[in-house]
């Protein structure tokens, strides 16, 4: 579903990522670790085609992101750590936007638009201003979004910032069901007790590299200790 | 008050060290700005002021200066009342770095001074550019003496500050009212506010061009040639009593002079003692306004989804194109600015309107076709303000949501060429009613299709070029459109409009003056040429650009 092969993206002469290699298969929920500006969200802008690698190729489903972006780009959704929208809209105006981006018929928008807004209890809302959201329904209305268009990747970065506690939870459930109707997860996180919880494999960056990948059992059997948590896990190869 | 004056004196230092070079620049182009549209004024009022002193009659030269100084101090205390509605309304109550201010301060209510003295500073431009050069320009026509310059430029400053502070009072006052009503709505505030402005610009209309120049110059036959019509027209509006300050130093009567002189600085001291009283609620104020019901950030509700039936968008395009429609008529701020300007427009055409009008009643003879070229170089000069406010910054605005229109399968040069034919379908009607409202009665219906002309190509020339500098100039790192219109690439944009705009006046003063059309050719293929180019550029840019 999403390759990247050598991906190299520089900022000046700051090299934020380098030598970047890892496929994720259709279906898996795939977690990427490491600390502040180890350079996870500059992969994720750069699958997204945010930024512009000075090397390397990202493929979604077999489109390339550099050479055809539209295409590329309508195959995914983005849950962004910073949840800001025009402030003028209303929550309920986002997700017809989205859709209609997307290319989504009006109809078909209608008829998902309750059912997502009851995930996360947001009915009574949704024609707000988004001005007026606290920050952790901004980020709600974001991961609705993202759900909307049934994307086949999403991505996701930092997701359960600023969430209370249950809606953390079912944000993960929504983005876990998502994996297992046959969708892919591709997550940059800190908070390694929901990578542990929920990924199929994850991906350790320390200085822009790659240092390993794999799933968590893996990388057990390369650290040797089978009942080492995510934590140590970091901690050893990093 | 000295640890605000402290905090601004550092805040501006501070603004200097980081990019230095560049900063200095962009104050620089700024006053270099300013400079520019002081002297235009200054040598515009100079010779206006020097064609009222030819000839034998002794009436003319007291009455038409003192109808000039009437209208243009008119219009300088109604620029300056706008000016501070919009910042109280927006900025005085601004949770932005206020927060810690109120909490840390034991006497907030200093805070409320700060405020009233920076609205007082912030709204003072129209004293820069059109007030301190007319007095400039009577102090070199009459050769008044330093000192008498230093007394009228007292006084003019005493009545910018008069309709400044009576701005903040006025608002202030209805808050007060609405308090005791319990109305906590921003859309009363703001509709009230909006009427008082509207009465009080009726009142100057009555007094301005709803009324007969020849009564008030006293030409019927018959008449005695006193300036007692005009002082009596005028008499109900504050501008009265600078204009008349002005008029008794012009004419040497220096102890009649500091009567009206006075009485503005009684006016003045008059507001901010009724200031002082009123800011007693300002905490109170401040707390609603925070509570999200009454200020710009009113919590609302859309009650009926403006997507719904046929309108729902289908191509990005539509999507694009709905957005920026909806993000510009719900944001209380825009409305304001766009409104303020172009009213502005509208104001500054009309007072050139007034002033020709005074042409044809003085003698000279009436010279349409070189007012109708100032009347299109003035209202392109003001489209380019509003491109400068709204169109310039709208690409580093996206900068936020820039995951959002970046990572969504959408072409950026799709969302450019959607905002050029956006914004283009907002300026284009605006500047054919101005030119149609004034300059074509001027220049008689045969030229009004050539300047309706020049107006459209201009503002289609002019969007181009804001926008693309928008684009190549992007700056993600603010969305605040003062801060990205101030910056080295908005003060650019504004030199480059108005050359432009001066060049485009010269071309049709030459086509309609010589009969000659061969400028038009000139004027088309000039901005044909910064069309292509500024286009090309932009979209190049586009093609580079990154959401870092």
């Amino acid at each position: 579903m999403l390759k990247i092969t050598n991906l190299q993206k520089k900022f000046g002469d700051f090299e934020a990522v380098s030598d970047i290699n890892l496929e994720v298969e259709k279906g898996n929920f795939f977690s990427i670790i490491g600390p502040n500006g180890s350079g996870k969200t500059t992969i994720i802008k750069s699958i997204l085609g945010l930024l512009t690698p000075e090397e390397g190729e990202i493929t979604i489903n077999g489109e390339s992101i550099v050479d055809n972006p539209i295409k590329a780009k309508s195959k995914m959704g983005y849950i962004p750590d910073e949840p800001k929208i025009w402030n003028h809209i209303t929550g309920e105006e986002f997700l017809y936007f989205i859709g209609a981006l997307y290319g989504m018929k009006k109809e078909e928008v209608e008829s998902k638009i309750p059912k997502l807004l009851d995930h996360f209890n947001l009915s009574g809302i949704e024609k707000k201003y988004f001005e007026n959201y606290s920050r952790g329904n901004k980020q709600k209305f974001t991961i609705l979004g993202a759900l909307l268009h049934t994307p086949k990747l999403i991505l996701v970065d930092e997701p359960i910032v600023g969430l209370d506690p249950d809606s953390a939870e079912k944000a993960m459930h929504l983005l876990s069901e998502f994996t297992k109707e046959g969708g892919t997860v591709f997550m940059a996180t800190h908070t390694l007790q929901v990578a542990e919880e929920f990924s199929d494999k994850v991906g350790i960056l320390h200085d822009g590299r790659l240092t390993e990948t794999g799933s968590i059992d893996e990388l057990r059997k390369k650290m040797g200790k089978e009942d080492a948590s995510l934590i140590e896990i970091y901690h050893n190869f990093n | 008050m000295d640890n605000f004056i402290d905090y601004y004196i550092k805040k501006t230092k501070r603004y200097f060290k980081k990019n230095s070079k560049a900063r200095i620049i962009v104050a620089l182009l700024m006053i270099a700005a300013i400079a520019l549209l002081s002297v235009s004024i200054f040598l515009l009022t100079r010779s206006g002021l020097e064609s009222t002193q030819i000839g034998d009659d002794p009436f003319m030269p007291q009455a038409a200066p003192l109808y000039i100084y009437q209208i243009f101090l008119l219009i300088v205390g109604l620029l300056i009342f706008a000016s501070t509605v919009i910042f109280t309304l927006f900025s005085f109550f601004n949770r932005d770095n206020l927060d810690h201010w109120i909490m840390a301060t034991p006497r907030y209510d200093t805070l409320s001074w700060v405020k009233f003295f920076r609205a007082l500073i912030d709204s003072s431009w129209p004293l820069i550019i059109l007030a301190i050069p007319l007095l400039l320009a009577v102090k070199s026509v009459f050769e008044i003496s330093f000192g008498l310059f230093l007394f009228t430029l007292l006084v003019v400053v005493a009545f910018s500050l008069f309709c400044s502070a009576s701005a903040v009072v006025l608002i202030f006052l209805i808050s007060s009212v609405m308090r005791k009503m319990k109305i906590k709505s921003f859309s009363i505030l703001a509709f009230t506010i909006v009427a008082v402005t509207a009465l009080l610009g009726a009142v100057a209309w009555s007094r301005t061009v709803a009324m007969d120049i020849n009564q008030i110059f006293q030409i019927a036959e018959g008449d005695a040639a006193t300036l007692d019509a005009m002082k009596s027209n005028f008499a109900v509006l504050p501008s009265h009593f600078p204009a008349m300050t002005l008029h008794y130093v012009q004419t040497e009567k220096i102890g009649a002079a500091l009567m009206p002189g006075g009485l503005t600085f009684a006016l003045f001291l008059a507001v901010v003692f009724l200031f002082s009283i009123i800011k007693k609620k300002f905490l109170y104020f401040w707390q609603v306004f925070q509570e999200g019901s009454f200020e710009a950030k009113a919590e609302r509700e859309v009650k009926k989804s403006p997507l719904s039936g046929k309108k729902f968008p289908r191509t990005p395009e539509q999507v694009i194109f709905k957005k920026e429609r909806l993000n510009s008529i719900r944001s209380p701020k825009n409305i304001f600015w766009f409104s303020f300007l172009f009213i502005l427009m509208l104001v500054q055409v009309g007072v050139i309107n007034l002033l020709e009008r005074y042409v044809g009643i003085a003698g000279p003879e009436a010279v349409s076709g070189l007012t109708s070229a100032i009347q299109l170089g003035v209202i392109i000069f003001f489209t380019a303000a509003l491109i400068l406010r709204f169109i310039f910054p709208s690409f580093s605005q996206e900068g936020n949501t820039s995951w959002l229109i970046g990572s969504t399968p959408i072409d950026l040069k799709t969302i450019f060429n959607t905002k050029y034919l956006f914004y283009c379908l907002v300026l284009v009607p605006a500047s054919i009613l101005a030119v149609i409202l004034y300059a074509v009665p001027l220049a008689g219906g045969s030229e009004a299709l050539l300047l309706i002309l020049f107006a459209v190509v201009g503002v289609l020339t002019l969007t181009m070029l804001g926008l693309s500098m928008g684009v190549v100039f992007v700056n993600f790192e603010t969305d605040d459109p003062q801060k990205l219109s101030t910056s080295a690439p908005g003060i650019g944009f504004t030199l480059i409009s108005l050359i432009y705009g001066g060049a485009t006046a010269v071309i049709i003063d030459r086509i309609l003056t010589l009969q000659n059309p061969l400028p038009i050719f000139f004027f088309l293929l000039l901005s044909f040429l910064i069309y292509k180019i500024s286009k090309s550029k932009a979209l190049r840019s586009l093609d580079d650009m990154e959401f870092v």
